[in-house]
């Protein structure tokens, strides 16, 4: 379509806006100024066509430069400008981008490396006869156009939601111990109780690999993954604790990360007795007596005198 | 007569003609329906997936609802747009299955409402009859990783985080320049401190980690071995029959003397 009768039947209509925008109702900027023009959203522009709406805000001469200002209802205080030397020859054609921000991963500790995310907004425009344009700038200024400049609705392609741009790893922090009763709570030398960030920005050909008791199914079929836990699964069972990022350690005095204690630091039984309450009796010559001040139990034992009896307390 | 004296303006131009569909477009449909020129007035389609020649595959028409699909021969649902006939948009916002941005229909309000009058129902549509103009199309091939889709249908896209929850961990390694996701399914050991907390029926234990033997000043911390248990023992092994004797009970232990002093 973009042959130059459209660019010269364009000159002289309001499109690539909609109908009777341009040269009239009060708008000074000239038909001509502007014959083509294509606009994609990108995949993280939040573009809703049945509500947003794109326009030309104004023209801008500074020096020897005319700068088409063009802003979008769903990036607000951003705009996608174009630029022309006040001389150029008519159906000069430009790709401009609006890129998008945050495009790196230093959050994970790998400093620098460039995220290549695609641009939020692209436009290419195609101006026409610059003229008019001249005369109305002849110097520093600019044209006031606004919401009422608004562009045809086809010539925006909304690509919003279209892709995955990036893909990021976290963790939830695992279960820590945070309180023992009347006892001090165990401290850790890092944060806690965060969601910890470990790769940001994973691009390209992303794998995924099975851990502990961890299977991957991979269906070709209907190209879904399905993930499950299988004790022993995968690269088998933990032998110890696996850490959640580089210097996730115990807290002080504990040997587990969760600062739980292990099976060997608890007494559970003895004598292979266990249960919550254990009962301990004395007989004959052996008497048991609480301290409960003291924490204590207190085991005396004395010998039998002849001709005395068992009794159990 | 009125008189032109430059080109019409673009929308003007095109409800003249059968654009955005194709001029070779019938636009006719099942049941004797026919579209009306200039009831749209421009299209702009990029459905992910579409494949073949691109139209209006149907028309559904209810009560207070009237849907259009756009597809083509494989896939005659990939796209649509519903609204309300009383009151229809100028812009119609194509979207497919999966909630994503489809394309635009841009109609005329007048001619788009005169839907009311078709009968309820679904009308057909084939390629010859409404296929759009090439220049309307921007094929959107389905290829890359566009999406995950969630069991319950939600489409997740953009900047997508994977993040493990209780039990599971994930670690990032570099496989020369490929990442790498491994994937640890590890457990919670303090799940249920971890469930409980948060209602405040979770109390700490206070267990006990070792015993202390205190006879006069002197004092043995005795600690369990790695079943957790501790062994009490009695008396002397060098004497056949000690006077202290130890039981063990189903819930306990008995401490007694036996013989004469």
């Amino acid at each position: 379509m973009a042959h130059s009768g459209w660019w010269n039947q364009n000159e002289q209509r309001s499109y690539p806006f909609l109908p009777n925008r341009l040269g009239q109702d009060g708008s000074t900027i000239p038909k001509e100024c502007i014959v083509d023009l294509l606009v994609w959203m990108g995949p993280g522009s939040g573009f809703d066509a049945s509500r947003d709406v794109a326009y030309l805000e104004r023209i801008r001469r500074s020096d020897d430069l005319f700068y088409f200002d063009f802003a979008f209802s769903n990036l607000p205080g951003e705009r996608l400008t174009f630029s022309r030397d006040v001389n150029d020859e008519p159906y000069v054609t430009q790709t401009v981008e609006l890129a998008e921000t945050g495009g790196s991963d230093s959050d994970s500790g790998s400093d620098s490396i460039p995220c290549v995310l695609p641009a939020r907004c692209r436009g290419v425009l195609t101006t026409g006869d610059l003229r008019t344009l001249r005369e109305l700038l002849p110097s520093d200024g600019q044209l006031e156009g606004g919401a009422a400049l608004q562009l045809e609705p086809a010539v925006i392609l909304n690509l919003d939601r279209h892709q995955v741009t990036r893909l990021n790893v976290a963790n939830l922090d695992r279960t820590r111990v945070t309180d023992e009763g009347d006892c001090p709570a165990p401290t850790w030398s890092h944060d806690v109780g965060s969601v910890i960030v470990v790769g940001r920005c994973l691009q390209g050909n992303v794998q995924l690999q099975e851990g502990y008791n961890a299977q991957i199914f991979q269906n070709d079929l209907d190209v879904s993954l399905e993930f499950s836990a299988e004790v022993g699964a995968g690269a088998g069972e933990a032998c110890q604790d696996v850490p959640l990022f580089d210097g996730d350690v115990p807290p002080a005095g504990r040997t587990t990360l969760d600062g739980a204690f292990r099976c060997n630091e608890v007494l559970r039984s003895i004598n292979g007795i266990s249960g919550r309450d254990l009962s301990l009796r004395g007989r004959g010559g052996v008497q048991i007596e609480p301290d409960r001040d003291n924490n204590r139990v207190l085991v005396r034992v004395e010998p039998l005198e002849q001709g005395a009896s068992d009794s159990a307390p | 007569m009125p008189q032109h004296l430059g080109p019409l303006e673009w929308r003007d131009e095109q409800q003249q003609t059968r654009y955005p569909f194709a001029e070779s477009a019938t636009l006719s449909g099942q049941g004797g329906v026919r579209i009306p020129e200039g009831m749209f007035i421009d299209a702009a389609i990029h459905a992910i997936g579409l494949t073949g020649v691109a139209h209006l595959t149907g028309i559904a028409i209810q009560r207070s609802e009237v849907t259009l699909y756009v597809g083509d021969a494989a896939t005659r649902d990939l796209c649509s747009v519903s609204f309300n006939p009383v009151t229809p948009p100028e812009t119609l916002a194509l979207e497919d299955r999966l909630g994503r941005p489809a394309g635009v229909l841009v109609a005329d309000v007048g001619l788009l409402s005169s839907l009311q009058s078709w009968a309820p129902g679904s009308y057909r549509f084939e390629p010859q009859a409404t296929a759009f103009a090439a220049s309307c199309v921007h094929p959107m091939p389905e290829q890359g990783l566009r999406g995950f889709l969630l069991p319950n249908g939600t489409l997740v896209t953009g900047d997508v985080w994977l993040v493990g929850g209780s039990g599971v961990i994930l670690r990032v390694d570099e496989e020369g320049t490929d990442p790498v996701i491994r994937v640890d399914v590890v457990g919670d050991p303090l799940a249920r401190r971890r469930l409980c907390e948060d209602a405040e029926l979770f109390t700490t234990p206070r267990l006990i980690r070792a015993l202390r033997i205190v006879k006069g000043d002197t004092e043995i911390v005795v600690t369990p071995d790695a079943r957790g248990d501790v062994q009490l023992v009695v008396g002397d092994h060098l004497v056949d029959d000690p006077v202290l004797r130890l039981r063990t009970t189903g819930d306990g232990l008995i401490l007694e003397t036996v013989g004469q002093s």
